[in-house]
């Protein structure tokens, strides 16, 4: 589905990315953390071809170089919603639609079938009876699964979700992640996702990358939660442990 | 009415406040909603200048204004995107350039130029026929823009982020945008004046605002209620014989306050919420 081989990519005399390689294959949950400016979202922009790669090989579902943006359409991105504006004029039903948009093309417009696709991803998210509400004043684990419902138009076959559960209060990630982890094991939805929590998704994710510029570990979460790798990674004291057959991760002075 | 509109230049006028209400206020709702109700003051600058420069060289005054404005919107998009400066700062030095321009060149022509001091103030009720077949040729084909590009104008407007990752050519069209707003400020300049003109791009869209939850019913309303205001404003001035762009702009004043008293939308979205992100308080 994806393969990064000694992948470095940014924007002019920046490089992000640094010999990045990891591969995810079709049906995978796979889930990138590391700390702010880690490159995790020029990441998933450089799978979505928005990134320049300069050096390496990126390969996504078969488009490879400047192909890849090719790809785009059978991909649903959410990306991190800083650029929103809350007070927008739209309804939830009007986001959502919005998904419909890059793939009708320049100047043609949504007809039935995008509408009643949009009205059908919404009742997907759990959402129908929002559909004429204001997208601002929906709360924001709402406005998190309608943007969630946006990314699902067109049917993708890759969903990729930058920090979506980022100012989300506990139990509106928890659903979140509840609805994203349903997407990928029952309808075989391939997920890269990268966040600051692991333990969001320990036990949901097939894969778990470390990245610092460069990837620091990339695996399966049984072989990569290690307290001393992570601890490298963020600089800071970091320990994983079970609690119910389950490995947990706490940052800080956990002996406080 | 009747007596009203026996008077050809009263018909030309009203067909002018019209084109020009309805424009500008459908241009106003990408203005407001992209923060930018001061992007009109700097074009409007920018146009005045090239008012002024086409009539200390000797060339038609509205190809001055109409090039010196899309400059503007032009500069403006540049430097907002550069994200150098943000765009306050960007259209404030724009405005202060156009005017110390506009000032230069007034200093340059020898004696008063009233026809100068029309732009600046506009005269609806000088408006000749082919200053009018302007203001319609032009307002159609901006309008007619804003159809066609309706849903790629709302995407980058809502979010340029996704929009850019759906191929979007997200700059272009934000540019684009800012030129359709500058040809409203142009085709209105004549008749309307800087001033109002200013007041259409913002006072209409502020109010529909209060009372849409979409984007096409908000361009819609804010449209008609320019275009209402712009009538009724022009039929006050006639029969109470006041200056036409005051009563206009204080009709859309008073329908502002009045608007912003009966609407609930400032309870349901609380400005200090702003921007995604920001508002982690407001979780629900």
């Amino acid at each position: 589905m994806i393969e990064f081989r000694g992948v470095w990519a940014g924007y002019g005399r920046t490089t992000v990315l640094t010999d990045v390689s990891f591969a995810v294959k079709e049906g995978e949950f796979t889930v990138f953390i590391g700390p702010n400016g880690s490159g995790k979202s020029t990441l998933l922009k450089t799978v979505l071809g928005l990134v320049p790669v300069l050096k390496g090989e990126v390969r996504v579902m078969g488009y490879t170089g400047h192909q890849v943006v090719k790809a785009r359409e059978l991909i649903g991105y959410l990306p991190q919603n800083s650029s929103m504006d809350l007070k927008y004029p739209a309804t939830a039903f009007d986001v959502v639609l919005m998904g419909s948009y890059s793939r009708l093309g320049l100047l043609a417009r949504p007809g039935r079938t995008e509408k009643a696709e949009a009205l059908r991803r919404l009742e997907e998210v759990g959402l129908a009876q929002f559909a004429s509400m204001p997208f601002g004043i929906l709360s924001g684990g709402q406005r998190q699964r309608v943007l969630l419902a946006r990314a699902l138009m067109g049917d993708p076959k890759l969903l990729l979700l930058d920090e979506p559960t980022t100012a989300l209060d506990v139990s509106a990630q928890s659903e979140l992640i509840e609805l994203i982890t349903a997407l990928n094991r029952d309808k075989g939805l391939t997920v890269v996702m990268v966040t600051h929590d692991v333990n969001l998704v320990v036990g949901r994710a097939d894969k778990i990358g470390y990245l610092k510029k460069s990837l620091q570990a990339y695996g399966p979460p049984e072989k990569v939660l290690d307290s001393q790798l992570l601890s490298k990674v963020y600089e800071t004291q970091v320990l994983v442990f079970e609690h119910d057959g389950e490995k947990r991760v706490v940052v800080g002075d956990h002996h406080a | 009415m009747l007596d009203f509109l026996q008077y050809g230049f009263l018909q030309r006028a009203l067909a002018s406040a019209v084109v020009i209400g309805f424009t500008c206020s459908v241009m106003g709702v990408f203005v407001v909603i992209q923060g930018l109700s001061f992007v009109g003051a700097g074009i409007a600058h920018g146009a005045f200048a090239g008012v002024a420069l086409g009539l200390l060289l000797g060339f038609d005054p509205l190809i001055g204004a109409a090039v010196a404005a899309v400059l503007m919107a032009l500069f403006i998009g540049y430097t907002k995107r550069q994200g150098k400066l943000n765009a306050d700062a960007s259209i404030g030095i724009s405005f202060s350039f156009a005017l110390a321009l506009a000032v230069l060149f007034i200093g340059l022509m020898p004696g008063f130029n009233a026809d100068l001091m029309s732009y600046l103030f506009g005269n609806l009720l000088a408006v000749d026929t082919s200053e009018l077949w302007f203001s319609l040729g032009l307002g159609g084909i901006v309008l007619a823009v804003i159809a066609l590009f309706f849903k790629e104008f709302q995407f980058i407007t809502f979010d340029p982020v996704l929009a850019e990752a759906s191929g979007l050519p997200v700059h272009l069209l934000f540019d684009g945008l800012l030129v359709l707003v500058s040809l409203a400020i142009v085709l209105s300049l004549r008749a309307a004046g800087e001033l109002l003109v200013m007041a259409f791009l913002v006072i209409p869209a502020a109010i529909a605002w209060q009372w849409s939850t979409s984007l096409a019913p908000m361009i819609i309303l804010s449209g008609l209620i320019g275009t209402v205001s712009a009538v009724v404003g022009l039929v006050i001035s006639f029969y109470f014989d006041v200056p036409t762009g005051s009563s206009i702009v204080l009709l859309l004043v008073a329908l502002f306050f009045v608007s912003s008293l009966l609407s609930t939308r400032s309870w349901r979205v609380p400005i200090r919420r702003g921007r995604e992100g920001e508002g982690k308080s407001e979780e629900q």
